[in-house]
């Protein structure tokens, strides 16, 4: 397989042809943020986190490194001043759509973010597509997709009972803002747990878990104690 | 304005509000796929509306040029690059139309920051401007004293300024709402 020389930061790395920016980078240890993104979906380049900028030697643009394959030569930077204004302000936009994302709110602290300029809705989608990607992919269902256009689009079952959606709950596991709120420490000792993930439904329905994600059985952890 | 269209406004154009027209049709037609595109838009708007209707504060123009150039640069096609390019020009070209809304509510066009009054001693009581009123907001009075002028109601005046057309005798006056001057 043909590699082309590429650099990341000034790191100069052999990347194997048909590799994306965000796949080298992360092989060499360097860190850029995602939140849609998912190594074992395709990778869909909706939430922009994962810009950074590319000199291709006839000029500079922003790219999304998770779609962008590597060229021969190309220079990337990860954390430009632009890059990282950006970012901080589309988690600004995403956080005045879910500010109860735990998701969210953890890479909000991870970039410094302390303050939303936007007036807060209440939603519980980022439209992501990771449910998606995940019920089409992984679980070879297709039962839903991303329907509608700008402003009223969502994620559903096309609008009616879905036949094919076997219940298996996949949707709900890989999604970043369907989380637990944190209720903090009741007592001494005794911390609020909400974010441990419940028991996956298609565990008890099917007697294994249905997925090729973690199948270490890591997502099957204990019961929320309530 | 980014398709291909060229517009032609005169020096009366406010352009805050053409601005919020530009934005208020435009977000409709974001895909939606990409945050920056589809949120961006949705936020840019609600700013130009606030600054529009004299809500707008002093740090609104520096997260307005903030929000375009990061639509610009994290917009997965052309369209997220194009839109917001009119909205940054504004605030290259015309900043200081977008500062007198904010800090004076001054704008002789966005309709929420005037208010419209009948001056009486010019008023002759003709009856044009309340025929030329299209809400019916203008009506003649008997004041106790005899005398019979036109009164505008602000509650349902829509500021179309058709009254202050059609008088032939400067009767009607317009002001700032924020500090009564023009």
């Amino acid at each position: 397989m043909a590699t082309f020389k590429v650099t990341i930061d000034g790191v100069d790395i052999q990347a194997e042809e048909g590799s994306t920016i965000l796949e080298v980078a992360r092989l060499h240890g360097i860190d850029i943020p995602t939140l849609c993104h998912h190594d074992e979906l395709t990778p869909y380049g909706a939430c922009g986190l994962c810009t950074v900028e590319v000199d291709d030697g006839r000029r500079t643009k922003l790219v999304p490194s998770c779609l962008h394959p590597v060229k021969e030569g190309i220079k990337v930077k990860t954390h430009t001043e632009r890059v990282v204004k950006g970012r901080k302000l589309i988690l600004e936009l995403l956080l005045s759509m879910c500010p109860n994302s735990k998701t969210l709110q953890d890479l909000a602290s991870k970039m410094g973010l302390e303050k939303v300029r936007f007036k807060m809705e209440d939603k519980d989608c980022i439209l992501c597509g990771l449910c998606v990607r995940m019920c089409e992919e992984q679980m070879r269902s297709g039962a839903i997709g991303l329907v509608g256009r700008g402003l009223s689009r969502e994620a559903a079952p096309f609008s009616m009972a879905s036949e094919i959606c076997r219940n298996c709950g996949a949707c709900m596991y890989i999604c970043p803002v369907v989380d637990v709120q944190c209720r903090g420490v009741k007592s001494p000792g005794e911390l609020c747990n909400s974010c441990l993930v419940l028991t996956p439904q298609c565990l008890e329905d099917y007697g294994q878990v249905m997925c090729s994600l973690e199948s270490c059985g890591a997502c099957v952890r204990k019961e929320v104690k309530k | 304005m980014g398709s291909s269209n060229m517009m032609i406004m005169d020096e009366k154009t406010c352009v805050v509000a053409n601005a919020r027209r530009l934005l208020g049709s435009v977000r409709y037609e974001s895909c939606g796929k990409c945050v920056a595109c589809r949120e961006g838009l949705k936020r840019m708007h609600e700013i130009v509306v606030d600054i529009a209707e004299g809500r707008g504060k002093e740090e609104d123009l520096d997260l307005l040029q903030d929000l375009a150039e990061t639509v610009i640069d994290f917009s997965l096609c052309e369209f997220g690059q194009m839109v917001p390019t009119p909205v940054l020009d504004n605030l290259k070209n015309f900043r200081y139309e977008y500062e007198a809304h904010i800090k004076e509510g001054r704008c002789l066009h966005c309709k929420p920051l005037l208010t419209y009054s009948i001056v009486a001693d010019k008023c002759v009581a003709c009856g044009a401007c309340a025929r030329a009123c299209p809400v019916q907001a203008v009506r003649l009075y008997a004041e106790i004293s005899g005398t019979t002028r036109s009164y505008i109601n602000g509650d349902t005046c829509i500021g179309c300024g058709a009254c202050k057309e059609v008088c032939r005798y400067n009767a009607v006056s317009v002001r700032l709402k924020k500090d009564g001057n023009l």
